[in-house]
């Protein structure tokens, strides 16, 4: 019978916001109705009688959670900077299709290596949009349920988790750049012996950037 | 009953400062105090109490605490405050003359 009184109690707080207040709430409801549940059983009342009397003294529990729930609802991106986002890779798939346009109109009066050059240009920039734009949706906080050791873990966990979102996007960016780098350089100069080089200045780069996404 | 119950809704908050001027409380037991005061002819709807409190806590005129309880689940206590109190005596002022206007009146 407790277990059928713990899960109604539950059942009526199921479209709460899970917060600390709400978690409180509940467990004190619980508590009071479950005292409340043993008097009546104390009093010589059978258990369908007494769970029937519990649930029929809790009464409408929407204003109750409105009550307790002030300042805590969940922050919802604003219609405003969903479009700017949506305005951002709009624009950054533009640019991606367009890149191989310069090859092909540059190509034809024997400028291919503009061409590559623009291509790459647009790429990057391509690339930089997305990258920025996913920067503007960072992933909310997580709001601790109490102090205790778990809800600290999950808040590192969510830390971390923003963390490693940056670092992919930053992985995924880095080595394109650094092949365009090396053929842009590589057409424009035509020091192809030496060239190479760039992927070696580029690992090294790549690594003290990763260092300092770490240790921000 | 439902017109008598209208009557002291209004009269929620200062009935669960009065509960715990006597002694710091829990949900349950200040409702089954009301009962036992009113012979079983009132009592509070579980969300009503708990509303009460909340706003009472807001307005800090209570403050609550969690219960040390060695067996069993902790229960939560409240406590009146020195700010409750005052509003408790201003409520009951309030009332005593509503009474006596009433009284004249009907």
């Amino acid at each position: 019978m407790e277990e059928k009184l713990r899960k109604y109690v539950e059942e009526l707080f199921a479209d709460a916001p899970k917060t600390s207040k709400m978690v409180e709430l509940r467990e004190e409801i619980f508590m009071n109705l479950k005292e409340k549940y043993n008097d009546l059983i104390a009093a010589g009342a059978s258990e369908e009688e007494a769970y029937r009397i519990v649930k029929g003294s809790v009464g409408d529990v929407n204003e109750l959670i409105s009550s307790a729930n002030e300042a805590h609802t969940a922050r919802v991106p604003s219609d405003e900077e969903r479009k700017q986002r949506a305005r951002l890779t709009a624009v950054a798939v533009m640019l991606y299709i367009l890149s191989p346009v310069f090859i092909i109109a540059l190509g034809s009066i024997h400028q291919e290596i503009m061409g590559l050059v623009f291509m790459f240009v647009l790429i990057a920039v391509a690339t930089g949009l997305l990258v920025y734009r996913s920067s503007l949706q960072a992933a909310p906080d997580y709001e601790k349920l109490d102090d205790s050791m778990v809800e600290e873990f999950k808040e590192w966990q969510a830390e971390n988790k923003r963390k490693k979102e940056k670092e992919k996007t930053y992985a995924g960016i880095v080595w394109p750049v650094i092949v365009a780098l090396y053929f842009v350089i590589s057409f424009t100069t035509w020091a192809w012996g030496i060239t190479w080089i760039i992927f070696i200045i580029g690992a090294a780069v790549d690594q003290i950037i990763k260092l300092a996404i770490k240790q921000e | 009953m439902s017109l008598t119950s209208d009557l002291i809704r209004g009269h929620t908050e200062t009935i669960i400062l009065a509960q715990l001027l006597k002694k710091d409380s829990y949900g349950y037991e200040i409702n089954k105090s009301i009962q036992q005061t009113t012979h079983g002819e009132y009592e509070l709807k579980e969300a009503t109490l708990y509303s009460a409190f909340r706003r009472l806590e807001n307005a800090e005129l209570i403050e609550s605490y969690w219960g040390d309880e060695t067996t069993g689940a902790r229960r939560r206590y409240y406590r009146i405050t020195p700010l409750g109190r005052e509003i408790y005596r201003k409520n009951r002022e309030d009332w005593e003359y509503t009474k006596k206007l009433i009284d004249r009146l009907i």
